[in-house]
């Protein structure tokens, strides 16, 4: 889910820049620095949506001339957790299930923890196709899943999630 | 404590208590609208400093995907504080409040499946639980 989170991070800036427009500088550092990455410590930063605070600059003393700002913002970000109920956007199906979208994150829901009445089909579009009622998971339906497991690589979250439950699978 | 009890909440603190190390101050839950809102004000703000400004792709899936998800409901700021405020009013908070307003679960039964930590002893009764819920779903339809 998305969370408000206050981060505080250095940043290095050239000489280049100490000039009037340092402040701005810096702004746009940290802003490209840190938005669109992920890590398993604050999950995708979406965007910066403030900077509260900047420390007082310090030289470095490896001789390279950089200063180095110490700089608190508030940025969204987006996070899932384990146990977790979200809706998300179907993005392909295949015979060993289906992977989905939601916002950055990418989840793969197997077969096996798909409903029993679901039969793939892979006429035309592939699809899980109920028996009871005709409900068809296909690319770009919505589909309310649970997760339940996150894995965190380097710079990426994957998550594995589920459909077998009462009032989970394609919301109408 | 009944494990399905512990629910998200428990993954959520001990993740933030992790986080803490690495520098996160305080982490508040979101709910979908009000991300939308956040992410249009940042829209808005860009452009306004940069004429052809485009959002990184980051930007754009996430706002595709509120789009696609809150369909129906609007971007009303108002009601958005609104249903933020009714849930903490009802002491609904954090996660389990971002959840149910991202869920918008028809009746309690289904908000007790989906969201288990709201069973516990100190939580909200049934028909309270569902008077809230009819609530949520009046509104989704502010524009």
């Amino acid at each position: 889910m998305f969370f408000h989170i206050v981060i505080e991070q250095n940043v290095d800036l050239e000489p280049q820049y100490f000039g009037p427009s340092l402040r701005k500088t810096i702004n746009t550092k940290i802003t490209e620095k840190v938005e669109g990455t992920c890590s398993g410590q604050h999950g995708y930063i979406v965007c910066v949506t403030n900077i509260l605070e900047v420390g007082k600059g310090k030289i470095r003393a490896d001789g390279s001339g950089l200063a180095t700002f110490k700089v608190s913002f508030g940025c969204v970000t987006f996070r899932p957790f384990k146990g977790e109920v979200l809706d998300c956007i179907v993005s392909s199906v295949n015979k060993m299930g289906f992977f989905a979208e939601a916002g950055p994150l990418q989840i793969f829901v197997s077969s096996h923890l798909i409903p029993e009445d679901y039969e793939y089909s892979s006429a035309n579009d592939a699809a899980y196709v109920s028996r009871l009622d005709g409900v068809r998971i296909e690319e770009r339906a919505e589909v309310r899943v649970r997760i339940v497991g996150v894995r965190i690589d380097a710079a990426e979250l994957f998550c594995i999630g589920t459909v077998n439950e009462d009032f989970l699978g394609v919301i109408a | 404590m009944d494990p399905e009890q512990e629910g998200v909440q428990e993954e959520v603190d001990e993740f933030l208590k992790d986080a803490n190390i690495h520098g996160v101050k305080e982490a508040q839950a979101l709910t979908n609208q009000e991300v939308a809102i956040l992410l249009e004000r940042y829209q808005t703000t860009n452009t306004q400093a940069q004429p052809g400004f485009c959002p990184p792709p980051m930007v754009a899936k996430t706002q595709a995907y509120l789009d696609r998800v809150i369909a129906g409901a609007g971007r009303n700021e108002e009601a958005a504080q609104a249903v933020r405020d009714r849930l903490i009013e009802h002491g609904i908070e954090g996660v389990e409040m971002a959840l149910l307003a991202n869920l918008i679960p028809e009746t309690a039964e289904e908000a007790y499946a989906l969201i288990p930590s709201l069973k516990r002893k100190d939580g909200l009764s049934r028909q309270d639980l569902d008077a809230l819920l009819e609530e949520l779903q009046s509104y989704r339809t502010y524009h």
